[in-house]
Formats: C-alpha cells, sequence, structure tokens
C-alpha cells in the first residue's frame, strides 16, 4: 500500500464524516444532500483513480514550466473564484432565501468542501479540506440535539488524529528527503490500534469530565431552538373538531419517564388543560384568573391545594369502568409496586416545545386527577388558574424536562380533590345554543334523563353516561356531518359517531344537564410503552380529551373532582407500532437529551447520592448492564427488516446512520488490508514494493515460508522480476540503501511487469530444496 | 539494483608491493583474486573457498574436518600461500612438545645468555595439521596463542605476528591415538567445515590435471598481510539491520532451548556469528548483511560448539550440524 493511498482513504474519511454531520442539520433538504453526497463520492471516486494510476504518468501535461505555471495558476484561481461565489451565495441565502443561519452556513459549508474536493492537490488543500470538515462538525453541534452526533464526534476525533498523524509525517518527509517515496510501512497495525485507544481514551476522559465537573450555569445546546411543534387544542378556546387532523399526526411531544422504569398497569393520562365554557361550536375557559405558584425551599412549585394525607386506599368509585386494555381495578396499586399508599413517586417529563404555554401532568387514577404535589424544572414562573391548569409565562422556545411528584394511589381524605371550589356555577352552565338544539328543543335534556334515570347517586349517574356513550357511538377519526344545527346535535342524534372530543363535548353536556358540574380536559393519553428506556413516548396523535365531573358523596372523601372517559378503548390505543429498532433508536436519543444535553447539577447530586445508597448495587449494575446489552441485540435482531425499508420520517436519521457505517466500514477495510499485509510482513519496515512483490506472487501460488530468507524465495518463484526486486529489497532493507530515481522506475516497472504477468505455479516447486546450493552474492 | 561495491580502502591502508601488478585494486576486487587463486587448487568446492576466506576476515581460526585425501591441506596451505605473509607448517604428533610449538629458551654460549628460540606459531599463517593426534598439554599450549594472539614464555609475553590465523585440520575417522579436542579449544575455532568428496565432474577434471599443477606450492600470493588487515577491519563496518542481530540472537537461544542440544551455543559463539556472517557478507561483496549470510555460516559456525543431548551418555544423538539446521528451520527470517 502506497502511502498515498492512505491519504486518499483518510480524505474519504474526513469527508464521510464531514456529511454525515450535514446531514444531522435538520434544516438541509434531502435533495440538497443527495446533490452534494453524489458530487462528493463521484471527487473521491477521481481521486482514487488518480492515486492508482503509476507515478510516471501522472506528470502534468508537456510544457515548458513556465505554461505548466501558469495552467496551476489558473485553475486555482478558477477555484478562488467558485469559493466566492459560493460565499456571495451563502449571503443571499441567508439575508434572502432560507434566512436561518444554520441552514445557510452548512449549505455554505458542504459546497465549500465539494469546491475543495476538486481541487486536492497541495497539503495545504487537504488541510483546508479538513477545516471545513472540523466547522461542518461544528455546524452540526449547534444545530442538533440528535445522540447520533456522538457517533459523528467518535468517528471525527479518531479520523482527524490519524490525518494528522499521516500529513505530519508526509511533511517531515518531504522536507527531510524530497525526492524519496514516503514508506508506506511506518503504519503497522499498531499504529491503528494506538490511535484507536487514544482516540477513546481521550473521548472516556472526555466525557468522565463532562459529568463530573461541577454544573454552574445553563449548558450551550440549552439556547438552542427547535422547531416549535404546532398543536391545537390546548389554548384558551379549543373549536370542536380541531383535534381530529392532530389524530394522525406521528410527531413526537413528550417523553414520560415513570418511577422506576416499570410499566404501570393503569392508563396514565397527562392532564393539559381543563374548559369549562361551551358555545356550541367551541371551548373556552371562563373560570376567574391566573395565579402565580409559590415555590418552596427546594425551589420546586408545590400545589395550592393543601398537602393530600396518606390513607389507605379505599372505595372503588366506579367499578364499572373499563381503563385501558390492561385493566385491573382502579386506585390497585399493583401495577407500582413502589408506589404504595401514601409515597411520593416522580415524573420525569420530556416536553418539546409545543405552541402552547400549558405544561401536562401526569395522572393514573381516575379519582385524583389533579393529585400533583410537587414540580420543578427550569422554570422560574409557573402559573394555575381556578381549573388546576398549569400555565409556563410563555410557550416554550426549545425542549424543556420537569419533574413531577405525584402522590398518586392515596385517596386524599378532607372536602376537596384539587382547588378549594367557591363557585361551582360555571360547571353547570349550559348556553342556549346547546339546549334548542335540534330535533326539537329539550331533546338533549330528555337523553339525559333517560340515561341516568335509576342511577343512585352523582357517582352513578356520571359512570351511567360514561358507559352509554362508550357503547352506544362508533369510534372515527373522520365523522360525517348530518342534519344537526351543531356538531354536538350531529354525534348526539344523527351520525353517532366522531372521536375523543366529541364523547367528552356530550359528556359534560349531559353531565351538566343532569345537573353534574362537569368540564373538559385535554391533554394526551400514554402513548407508547418504550421499555427500552422505560418512559412512554407521547405523540401528537395521542391527543385526547376527558371529563372531569364534580362528585359529591363518595365513600372515601366528601367531594372532589373525577375523571371519566367516555371514549371507547379504540380511541386510546394508537394503532401505529413502531419497529422495536426506532424504538431503541429513541430510548437512545431520550438517555442522550437526558443525560447528555439536558445534564444538571441536579442530576449530578442524584448520581452522587444514588452512588452512596447503592454502594452495595454493582451486582444489580452489571446485571442491568447485560440486560441493556441483551435489549440492544434484539432490537437489532429485530430491525435488520428496518433498516432495509426506513420508514417515512426517518431518511435523516439513515442517511447519517449510512455515512457513519460508510466510515466505519472504511476504516474497517484499511485495518482489514492492513493486518493481512502484516501477516506476510512482519517488520514496518519491508518497502512497500517488496510486500506488492509478495502479494502477487501470494495471489499465483507462491507463498514465502517463514524460515525462507527472501533470496531462496526468489529462487524457489525462479521468477525473474521477483530475483530483481528481491535485490533491491534487501539493499533497502538491510542495507539502508537510498534508492536513485532510476532504480524507483525500475522498481515500479518491475512491480507491474510481474502484475501484468500470468504467473503460474509450476508443479512441484513447492518440493524443490530451498537452499544450500543456491549462489548468493 | 547491485549490491554497493566496496571500493577503496580503509583509512590507514596503504598500497602494499608485495601484491604482483595487474591485480585489480579495492578490497572487493582482492577478495575475487583470493577466491579465484583457491579455486586453482581446490576445484568445484567454491562455498568452501568462500567459507576459508571469510574466517580469515573474521579474524578467525579454521578447523577443517574431513576424511584424509579431500584437500584438506591443500585448502590450509593455499589459503596461506596466497597471502605474502609468513607461513608455517606444524604436523602434530603425539611426542610433539609445547616448545616444539610455541618456541625454547636457550643458552647462547657466544651472546652469553639466555634467549628464546621462536617457535612455528610464529608466523602468519600457521597450519597445524592433524592437531588431534597431539596430547593435551601441546593443543592447549595453542589455546593463548588463539585467543590472544600472544604467547607467554616464562613470564615473558610475545605478541604473534598480524594478521594470525590458525588453520587446523583433523581427521575425524581414525581415533586410536589421538586427543579429541576439548570442547574449551573447539570454541576457539571460528568455524569447523567439511570438504566433502567432489561431484563426479569435478573429480574427473581433478584426475585430468597433473599433479604439479593441483600443489599449493605453485600458487602465487595475490594479497599482502597488509590487505588482510585491511579487510578485517572493513569487515567490522559490515552494517547487520537490527532485525537481522534478532535473528541471530534467536538462532543462538534456538540452540540453548532445544530439547535435542546438551549443550547450546556460547555467547563467543554468538559472537563469532555476528563476525563471520558480516565477513560473508563482505566475501560476496556487500557492505550489509543479509539473512542468507547468517544461515551461509551458522552451521560451520555453529556446530562444532554445541553437544547434542545423549552424546556422552551413549545413546544414539543427532548430528550437530542436523540440529543447527533444524533450529535455523524453526525461526522466521525478518523481512
Amino acid at each position: 500500500m502506497r502511502f498515498n493511498s492512505y491519504i486518499t482513504a483518510i480524505t474519504c474519511l474526513m469527508v464521510a464524516v464531514g456529511f454525515a454531520a450535514t446531514c444531522l442539520v435538520e434544516e438541509l433538504s434531502p435533495a440538497f444532500l443527495v446533490f452534494a453526497g453524489a458530487a462528493a463520492i463521484t471527487s473521491l471516486a477521481i481521486n482514487v483513480r488518480v492515486m492508482m494510476r503509476p507515478r510516471t504518468s501522472v506528470s502534468a501535461p508537456a510544457g515548458t514550466p513556465a505554461i505548466k505555471k501558469a495552467v496551476e495558476d489558473g485553475w486555482r484561481a478558477v477555484f478562488n473564484v467558485m469559493a466566492a461565489l459560493a460565499f456571495a451565495l451563502f449571503l443571499a441565502d441567508y439575508y434572502a432565501i432560507s434566512q436561518t443561519l444554520a441552514a445557510a452556513a452548512s449549505r455554505f459549508l458542504a459546497i465549500l468542501a465539494l469546491i475543495k474536493l476538486y481541487d486536492l492537490r497541495s497539503t495545504r488543500d487537504y488541510v483546508i479540506l479538513f477545516t471545513i470538515v472540523f466547522f461542518q462538525l461544528i455546524g452540526a453541534a449547534a444545530s442538533t440535539v440528535s445522540p447520533f452526533f456522538f457517533a459523528v464526534l467518535s468517528a471525527f476525533v479518531i479520523s482527524a488524529i490519524w490525518a494528522m498523524v499521516v500529513f505530519n509525517i508526509k511533511r517531515d518527509f518531504e522536507k527531510s528527503s524530497p525526492s524519496e517515496d514516503i514508506p508506506a510501512g511506518i503504519f503497522g497495525a499498531r499504529f491503528f490500534l494506538s490511535t484507536l485507544a487514544v482516540a477513546f481514551g481521550s473521548l472516556a476522559i472526555t466525557l468522565a469530565l463532562f459529568f463530573a465537573l461541577p454544573r454552574m450555569g445553563v449548558g450551550l445546546f440549552e439556547k438552542k431552538t427547535l422547531r416549535t411543534v404546532k398543536v391545537s387544542g390546548f389554548s384558551e378556546k379549543v373549536r370542536l373538531g380541531e383535534l381530529g387532523p392532530v389524530k394522525l399526526d406521528p410527531t413526537v411531544v413528550m417523553r414520560v419517564e415513570v418511577p422506576d422504569g416499570i410499566r404501570p398497569l393503569q392508563t396514565l393520562y397527562l392532564r393539559g388543560a381543563a374548559l369549562d365554557y361551551y358555545d356550541g361550536e367551541s371551548w373556552n375557559r371562563e373560570s376567574g384568573g391566573k395565579e402565580l405558584l409559590r415555590k418552596n425551599d427546594r425551589g420546586a412549585f408545590t400545589s395550592p391545594s393543601p398537602m393530600p394525607a396518606a390513607v389507605k386506599t379505599t372505595g372503588n368509585i366506579h367499578p364499572a369502568v373499563p381503563d385501558g386494555p390492561p385493566a385491573v381495578p382502579d386506585g390497585h396499586p399493583a401495577g407500582h409496586t413502589k408506589a404504595a399508599a401514601g409515597e411520593m413517586v416522580e415524573y420525569r417529563i420530556m416536553l418539546e416545545p409545543l405552541e402552547t404555554e400549558v405544561i401536562f401532568t401526569p395522572g393514573l387514577l381516575p379519582a385524583w386527577p389533579t393529585g400533583w404535589v410537587e414540580i420543578s424544572g427550569r422554570f422560574n414562573y409557573l402559573w394555575t388558574d381556578a381549573s388546576d391548569t398549569l400555565y409556563l409565562s410563555s410557550p416554550p422556545y426549545s425542549r424543556i424536562e420537569y419533574t413531577v411528584t405525584v402522590n398518586q394511589p392515596a385517596l386524599p381524605a378532607g372536602k376537596d380533590g384539587g382547588r378549594a371550589v367557591k363557585d361551582l356555577s360555571p360547571y353547570l352552565a349550559l348556553p342556549p345554543a346547546v339546549l334548542d338544539g335540534p330535533p326539537e328543543a329539550g331533546a338533549i335534556k330528555e337523553l339525559s334523563l333517560r340515561i341516568t334515570e335509576g342511577a343512585g347517586g352523582d357517582a352513578e349517574k356520571a359512570v351511567a353516561v360514561e358507559s352509554y356513550l362508550r357503547t352506544n357511538y362508533r369510534y372515527t377519526l373522520d365523522p360525517r356531518k348530518g342534519a344537526g344545527k351543531t356538531p354536538l346535535d350531529d354525534f348526539l342524534f344523527f351520525t353517532k359517531e366522531g372521536y375523543c372530543e366529541q364523547y367528552s363535548t356530550a359528556m359534560v353536556i349531559l353531565l351538566r344537564t343532569a345537573g353534574i358540574p362537569a368540564r373538559l380536559v385535554t391533554g394526551f393519553s400514554q402513548g407508547q410503552w418504550n421499555g427500552f428506556g422505560g418512559y412512554f413516548l407521547i405523540r401528537q396523535q395521542d391527543a385526547h380529551s376527558w371529563v372531569e365531573a364534580y362528585i359529591e358523596g363518595q365513600p372515601s372523601r366528601t367531594a372532589g373532582w373525577v375523571r371519566f372517559d367516555p371514549t371507547p378503548a379504540a380511541g386510546i390505543i394508537t394503532p401505529f407500532s413502531p419497529l422495536p429498532v426506532s424504538l431503541y433508536l429513541d430510548s437512545l436519543r431520550w438517555r442522550w437529551t437526558r443525560y447528555v444535553i439536558g445534564y444538571s447539577f441536579s442530576d449530578q447530586i442524584r448520581i452522587s447520592r444514588a452512588i452512596e445508597a447503592k454502594a452495595s448495587g454493582l451486582q444489580a449494575l452489571i446485571k442491568t448492564t447485560l440486560n441493556s446489552v441483551k435489549d440492544g441485540w434484539l432490537a437489532v435482531r429485530d430491525g435488520v427488516l428496518a433498516i432495509l425499508k426506513p420508514s417515512n420520517g426517518q431518511w435523516r436519521r439513515t442517511t447519517a446512520l449510512f455515512f457513519v457505517l460508510f466510515a466505519a466500514a472504511a476504516t474497517v477495510f484499511l485495518a482489514a488490508v492492513k493486518l493481512r499485509w502484516k501477516r506476510g510482513a512482519k517488520n514496518p519496515k519491508t518497502p512497500w514494493f517488496y510486500l506488492d512483490m509478495l502479494r502477487i506472487l501470494g495471489q499465483a501460488g507462491f507463498k514465502k515460508k517463514g524460515p525462507e530468507t527472501p533470496r531462496e524465495f526468489a529462487q524457489r518463484c525462479a521468477v525473474p522480476e521477483a530475483m530483481r526486486l528481491t535485490e533491491a529489497y534487501e539493499g533497502i532493507r538491510y542495507g539502508g540503501v537510498r534508492p536513485e530515481e532510476a532504480e524507483k522506475a525500475e522498481i515500479r516497472r518491475l512491480i507491474e511487469s510481474l502484475r501484468k504477468k500470468n504467473l503460474r505455479r509450476p508443479s512441484g516447486t513447492e518440493c524443490r530444496p530451498s537452499g544450500t546450493s543456491v549462489p548468493i552474492g | 539494483m547491485d549490491a554497493k561495491e566496496i571500493s577503496g580502502q580503509p583509512a590507514g591502508h596503504t598500497g602494499q608491493p608485495a601484491v604482483p601488478d595487474g591485480q585489480p585494486a579495492g578490497l572487493a576486487g582482492k577478495i575475487r583474486a583470493l577466491k579465484e587463486n583457491l579455486g586453482k587448487v581446490i576445484l568445484g568446492k567454491a562455498d568452501i573457498i568462500d567459507l576459508a576466506i571469510a574466517t580469515l576476515l573474521a579474524r578467525g581460526h579454521l578447523l577443517v574436518e574431513d576424511v584424509p585425501g579431500v584437500g584438506k591441506t591443500t585448502l590450509a596451505h593455499g589459503l596461506a600461500r596466497s597471502i605474502a605473509a609468513t607461513f608455517k607448517r606444524i604436523q602434530f604428533t603425539s611426542d610433539l612438545m609445547p616448545s616444539d610449538v610455541i618456541g625454547v629458551t636457550i643458552y647462547n654460549e657466544a651472546a652469553g645468555g639466555f634467549e628464546f628460540r621462536h617457535g612455528p606459531v610464529f608466523a602468519n599463517v600457521v597450519l597445524a595439521d592433524e592437531i588431534n593426534r597431539a596430547t593435551p598439554k601441546t593443543q592447549s599450549a595453542l589455546l593463548e596463542a588463539m585467543s590472544e594472539g600472544q604467547v607467554s614464555v616464562e613470564n615473558v609475553t610475545y605478541r604473534l605476528p598480524r594478521p594470525f590465523i590458525l588453520l587446523a585440520t583433523q581427521n575425524p575417522v581414525e581415533y586410536a591415538g589421538t586427543f579429541p579436542l576439548p570442547e574449551s579449544q573447539l570454541d576457539r575455532f571460528a568455524m569447523s567445515i567439511k570438504i566433502g568428496y567432489p561431484d563426479e565432474e569435478t573429480e574427473k577434471a581433478i584426475i585430468g590435471k597433473r599433479p604439479f599443477e593441483l600443489t599449493p606450492e605453485r600458487l602465487s600470493p595475490v594479497v599482502s598481510a597488509l590487505d588482510v588487515t585491511a579487510m578485517q577491519e572493513a569487515v567490522e563496518e559490515v552494517k547487520v539491520e537490527e532485525d537481522l542481530l534478532n535473528y541471530i540472537v534467536k538462532i543462538a537461544t534456538g540452540t540453548r532451548t532445544n530439547k535435542a542440544i546438551k549443550l547450546g551455543v556460547s555467547p563467543r559463539g554468538t559472537m563469532a556469528l555476528h563476525r563471520a556472517a558480516q565477513a560473508m557478507a563482505l566475501v560476496y561483496g556487500r557492505d550489509y548483511c543479509i539473512p542468507d549470510d547468517i544461515k551461509k555460516v551458522a552451521v560451520p559456525v555453529l556446530a562444532h560448539r554445541i553437544i547434542p543431548a545423549g552424546y556422552s551418555t551413549g545413546e544414539t544423538f543427532e548430528e550437530p550440524h542436523t540440529l543447527i539446521e533444524e533450529v535455523i528451520e524453526g525461526i522466521n527470517v525478518p523481512i
């Protein structure tokens, strides 16, 4: 292997890393990346071809040195003009076209790298190219929070070290002996392995520092803006029918880490906004103003309602409710073995930037929908209102993370669940538009009476309404238009089909008609369980709405808000089932965001406490590690198909993955080639041409035996070229002879002629005694 | 690309008038002349001639061991005759005394005092014919001469002329009335070679010649004693690449770890192997060693220095030279 091949290989590696980084920039279009990738591959192919050509024919076209220099200068000028044009394009892009710095800069860097790729002549050109790659990496770091960035960064660190070493050697060698070929044999497998070791060592130290250094400020990545996810249904006003299109969108909005990573048996509801006023078309919030929540001495926001005392789980307020597929009686703590009655449990929520200031709180038990105790996160203010909705000051501009402490399974004693309710009248209001709906005024009242007939208390009435809606209406995301005056009339009397919004609106109205205070709650259902990371993955399509009713006269407490969900199970369970590998990748992303990007001082304290507490937990750690390795393996196994058909929306990740794999494959290939030659040549001092000769002869069936001297081997092969090359080799290898230009040309010619020769091992050559009577000298 | 020719002479060496005109100048030429000269009387044994010259250049002593009549004495004598230097021949017999070799102090009546009469060992080239026929006492008288290039008689040390090479022959077949050389003495021979029978073609050529043509006496010197010294100095400058040094050491260690060898090679043997390989490279006209040089000299340098397992207990044992070859076949050549 010639020295130049190393340079080409390392250039390939670096360019691949640069493009992998570019792929991570989320603003770039696939078309641009495909174009840039194709151009890069073409250029590399040209480079490889030039490298493969024998040196003698590389010489520039005939002409005097002056003409040659002029041509050279001309080309350089052309490339400089192109670079200037690219810069102009960048300015235009930034100020006029895309107007985002990340996209414009990434595009500019990619184009600059492409121009440089076609103009690689001196060492300086390579250095410039690698600098561009470095900036591409920085660009990616600034505009992505993808965990793939770590892979790209690792690849960059390794290939950059190689590049530095190779180019240093090249420069020094050219300085000390300009006419010489650089001996390619200086790189053994040991060199590559030790570089790898150094790179991984430095990465490990960096990681250790990252996790160990005290966190004082906000991370660099914190400031970055994610694309905001447009959502509807969580603002002050929700039009009926708005949630429908949303239910088809697989964009991830939230991840909810449950305590101990054990999947709860009850369905998890993420409560967003509660709305009280319905005007026949849309829901509004009318009840009262916002109130600022106080922070306690730990910097966490506390619930305005009195801390619920831990009492034993009693009564079951609506036994008939089938609550999702893993139907377990409500209030039964079986799903949460750790969360025994009265025990505080902590949910960690990572919320993508949504276009709403509402934040979501988890709830499992219907009887305690607003039962959070403490919320802590990196926001300064948290507001609430009479409907127990929680607001930030403004919609977040980046992903936010917060923890919610819940006293979940314990039913609070006392008068109230949630805020002290001063005035229940807004939750009983029925606008005229509702009451005189078709077919005739009073139809809703009639229906309400019919359903609740025979039910004892408010709780029983509510359960009756809930089950009536569940069983008599058809769930569809695309309800037809009926003859009714309002969407609600259509749902109740004409088409009898709809989704969660229609169901819950209908239930609120029916309850209010029956004299039970009720309100509509929007939020998300639990979404998808990710067993790899122990969290729920919640997408836009998991948007949901349900009902809270104020029930008096329960066995466990006198009065309070209770959650009801009239939507049939079909509406809660998302049909979408991603491949295990995508779940695994998402869990990686979760960990990356959770433990790297969002890594904070409190995490450090938490970790150090955990280490203290679990001093004896090494065994458990090993078990966990093994399990996660096993999980990873299973995911990979199941995911082979997924790689064959990358699902929609994953192309960016797939492309980045492709480049990383490409770089890895190139590395492995290099190492393999290196190792193969190493077997023949135990010493990096061996000149390249002798290794080439051994390889060519080896392919023809002549294998050099270990104890055989080069000369004995050449004698045995009886190929004239081999004899000549061996003599040259001996002089260089053992005599330290520096070959002159003519000899170098001769060596190249001999290798070429050896390559072209149709060598066939004569039968019986192997048996010829090697040795004693061979004349040497 | 050819191996680098040795041209010019090392510093400090001046031309030698004893060499007849018309001989090629330069060390390489002189070595070639030496080879050609010896080739006139030893037919078909170029290898042996090369080894003998290498021994001379390595400042070593040569033991030629073979049956009578294959040219042992001719080789030794021929080598001596090819050098313009003093030559003595000692025929060893069982009644040969040390003083017969080294010299004796006698009373000189005319001068009125004792004087030292130099023995035959005081010569540049000494041929010790049938060395195993002498008693150990006489054999050991040669020890100091061989290793230090000097002899001590009655507290007076006499330096031997430079260069000094001892060529000994011995007949391995007739052991009756012989005293096999002790290990310590064998170790002092740089090489021990066997000439072997000539092939049929050569033998025919030999008998086709008149007896006079094959006598060493007809040879005329082609190099001077100073030339030989220069060559010996040049040998020390021959480059041995580091991996080849490792190779040499591995061979030496290989003889020590081999189960079939009772006594391996001493460090003196390793040194001899190194020096002989350098000399061999010079004989072939190179100023650097290649693995083939080492392989070439390994058996002659090492075989007489080892004791095969079972040798002294009377069990069957392998020939030393086969054992050395086995050791070499087990070591990878650095490339």
